[in-house]
């Protein structure tokens, strides 16, 4: 008897009101985030396809602004930048962007968020963003975070779709997807996608400040199921330059274009071949009602240039692969190259410009091993050694980076240790070509960082999850600015850190979640919010999906002393299926005006600008299957 | 020992794959409908109708089966009376004899069933299939 019982409560569980869950378990089994996921290359955050649908996250920006332990904010120089919390406004944080194998590269800058976060996602599937403990099994130079985009899956879509987006700023946005599968092996997905951004006129002295923007994206992918991958992505665009020389612009113009080309092959034995190249390149048209004066001392009124980028790169990788124990081996060999084809002041003859290296061959070895003690127990070691020639030091540079982890993963409980150093190199902007005000410095070493982080993660029950981290790290040789000489140096002095996070999801049922999250980082100085956190809640009522975000940074001090008040920024997403083939979007960001603001012009004895990475502003679109 | 195969049981449906989940959907579906006529299953997805087999009595030709799943639009005259249920949206338009679809948009799998199409053809849905009744495509 009791046997019938408790077979009848387990067909109860497994079978009664199961549709549902079989739905849900088959939409999980489906993502391929599954596949792609490494729970031992570091503290890992997912934003599902569901989740970006609907959040409306329409730019990867969109995205950064909830992202713990980082400073989503606006930039002098870019629009919009970010940075690791407590770091000083502007400072260059070494992240990582990937669509799916090719890492969008930033030379110059070393930031690729300033070019690509205006990038829209709708060819987006969703993204895995990786926090310290990075794995060296990506292939990238060491960076502080690395955001992993993948593309949708042609098998799953199979359609063709197209969004437009208008917004009160009468900013636009087309895109149009087209995904199919032509035969059981091959597939394709082509995206093309317009943005015309409208942001709000800073007005000083008459003088308009702007960040507008008008970018065009194409991306093209063709797949040969289990043998190759080719990818097309172009970008153009057109940008004001907002405050990146003066106050008192008369023209800022910005031209931008790039264009890259990710091959990735699987070959014989297990060996997969990863092919790489992008070019870019980028002319400014910049003239002011005063004078603007450069490193080198000259005034200028008017500054004309034309810079370009490219790298190239080759990847090759084997995995050994046995029942307890995965070894990854790779290579990897980088050229990165830049220019300048002229830069002129005041319409006279072009300048040299350029005070340090220009080509870096970068040359890699590393691997990482995962061992697996039993079922729930893992330990991984990853190593890598780069040698980086370049063509203004006599010396090669070398960089060896360790990593070491251990992962405990049962059913309920999961736990992750990793200890590991890294070595960020200074950009080419740092190191050679620095125009306006901070003098670049060709003899710049890399930072070194010790550090020490962990991650718990416990499920309550079905539905409930909490989570917690604590990072301790030792950070040698900062690059910072020394203000008597206004240039780019190594910091004598070491900084050490710890921070903190904390989060919990619950999901009361199949369409109904909320996720809370806290971090914290101890630092002796800090000169942007320490603190911060965000409340998502998902909801679904019948057609209507509605999605609310508050995102916290708390006060500061910045570097000159002043005091900025804490940052709440409030979004709001309600999308309405009209039908299978059509939805209705409203959208509304930063809507209590309240988001954390930097000062693009600060000066400690008169009233500075400070703007938020967002305007408040409410977004309209209509999507539409064909 | 029923219990231990029962547990088992359990397992292997805790930890299936994608396309036994389908198959498991696609069952469960069929299990809360109830015909006027015993269910003799057709289909031209090979493997869904091997898996089929193992709950339902099934059959290799259209003309002899009383119920039948489609993943491509080619059928019999004949059959199309029948009730049909598709795997593929579009199919729903484009055979105005379907009743029903299990299908992938934007990513995520659906189903849907069509309440004039499943009375016109005497089938009662069971409590479980209410959330996915719909009057019409749309």
């Amino acid at each position: 008897m009791k046997h019938i019982l408790l077979l009848a409560l387990s067909i109860i569980t497994l079978y009664g009101s199961n549709l549902d869950n079989l739905l849900t378990k088959y939409n999980q089994e489906t993502q391929i985030h599954k596949q792609t996921k490494k729970e031992a290359a570091g503290h890992i955050i997912v934003i599902t396809r569901d989740d970006l649908d609907r959040m409306q996250a329409y730019t990867l920006n969109d995205v950064l602004n909830t992202i713990r332990m980082f400073n989503f904010q606006a930039s002098r120089n870019a629009g919009t930048s970010i940075s690791f919390a407590t770091a000083k406004s502007g400072t260059v944080t070494p992240v990582k962007l990937f669509i799916n194998n090719h890492e969008l590269n930033n030379i110059t800058f070393g930031n690729p968020i300033a070019q690509y976060g205006a990038m829209n996602l709708y060819f987006v599937d969703y993204i895995e963003i990786y926090q310290a403990g990075n794995s060296v099994t990506f292939g990238n130079e060491s960076g502080s975070m690395i955001i992993r985009l993948y593309t949708k899956k042609p098998k799953y879509e199979n359609a063709t779709y197209g969004e437009f987006t208008i917004d009160t700023r009468t900013s636009t946005q087309l895109n149009i997807l087209d995904a199919k599968v032509i035969d059981k092996n091959y597939s394709y997905l082509l995206n093309v996608d317009i943005n015309n951004k409208n942001m709000k006129k800073i007005d000083y002295q008459n003088y308009n400040l702007s960040r507008d923007y008008a970018i065009g994206h194409f991306f093209f992918q063709f797949n040969k199921k289990n043998d190759y991958h080719i990818e097309i992505g172009a970008t153009k665009g057109k940008k004001d330059l907002f405050a990146s020389f003066s106050l008192h612009p008369l023209k800022d113009d910005l031209e931008g274009e790039n264009i890259y080309l990710q091959i990735d092959k699987k070959l014989p034995y297990n060996i997969n071949l990863k092919l790489s190249s992008s070019v870019e390149q980028n002319s400014v048209d910049y003239q002011d009602m005063s004078i603007v004066t450069l490193t080198n001392d000259i005034n200028a009124s008017n500054i004309k240039f034309h810079g370009k980028t490219s790298s190239l790169s080759a990847i090759l990788e084997k995995h050994f692969i046995t029942k307890k124990n995965d070894l990854m081996l790779a290579t990897k060999i980088k050229y990165n190259r830049g220019s300048l084809s002229y830069f002129t002041v005041n319409n006279s003859m072009p300048l040299d410009m350029i005070h340090g290296p220009t080509k870096f061959n970068i040359y890699s070895i590393y691997g990482e091993d995962l061992y697996n003690i039993n079922d729930n127990n893992l330990i991984t070691i990853g190593l890598k050694y780069d040698y980086i020639t370049d063509n203004y030091k006599t010396k090669p540079t070398t960089s060896f980076i360790y990593r070491l982890g251990y992962v405990y993963n049962s059913k309920s409980f999961t736990n992750k240790l990793f200890i590991f150093n890294r070595m960020n190199q200074p950009t080419m902007g740092q190191m050679s070509f620095s125009p306006v005000k901070v003098k670049p410095n060709a003899e710049l070493g890399p930072v070194k960082m010790d550090i020490v982080s962990g991650e718990s993660s416990y499920k309550l029950n079905k539905s409930t999850k909490v989570g917690l981290g604590l990072a301790y790290a030792h950070v040698k040789d900062i690059i910072t600015v020394n203000p008597l000489i206004m240039q780019f140096v190594n910091k004598k002095e070491s900084v050490e850190f710890e921070r903190f996070y904390c989060n919990i999801k619950h999901s009361f049922d199949l369409y109904n979640k909320i996720a809370i999250s806290y971090y914290k980082i101890y630092k002796q100085h800090s000169f942007s919010p320490a603190s911060g956190g965000i409340i998502q809640i998902f909801n679904t009522i019948g057609k209507i999906d509605i999605y609310n975000e508050l995102v916290y940074r708390a006060s500061y001090t910045n570097e000159l002393k002043k005091s900025m008040q804490a940052g709440y920024d409030y979004t709001l997403a309600i999308g309405y299926k009209l039908s299978r083939h059509s939805t209705i979007k409203i959208k509304g960001e930063n809507l209590l005006n309240k988001a954390s603001k930097v000062y693009i012009y600060d000066d400690p004895k008169k009233e500075g600008i400070s703007v938020a990475a967002r305007d408040q502003r409410v977004i309209m679109s209509w999507e539409y299957e064909f | 020992m029923k219990l231990l195969a029962m547990l088992l049981l359990y397992a292997i449906v805790l930890s299936a794959d994608s396309k036994t989940l389908m198959y498991e959907i696609i069952s469960n579906v069929l299990d809360n409908l109830e015909t006027p006529k015993n269910k003799i299953i057709y289909s031209d997805d090979e493997n869904l109708l091997k898996n089929l087999g193992k709950h339902y009595k099934t059959s290799q030709t259209c003309q002899e089966s009383t119920f039948i799943i489609l993943q491509k639009s080619t059928l019999e005259a004949a059959c199309k009376s029948k009730d049909i249920f598709v795997l593929n949206y579009d199919l729903l338009s484009t055979m105005p004899e379907s009743l029903g679809a299990f299908f992938f948009q934007k990513g995520r799998a659906n189903i849907v069933l069509l309440k004039p199409k499943l009375k016109q053809h005497h089938i009662k849905p069971s409590s479980e299939l209410l959330p996915y009744l719909e009057d019409k495509i749309w």
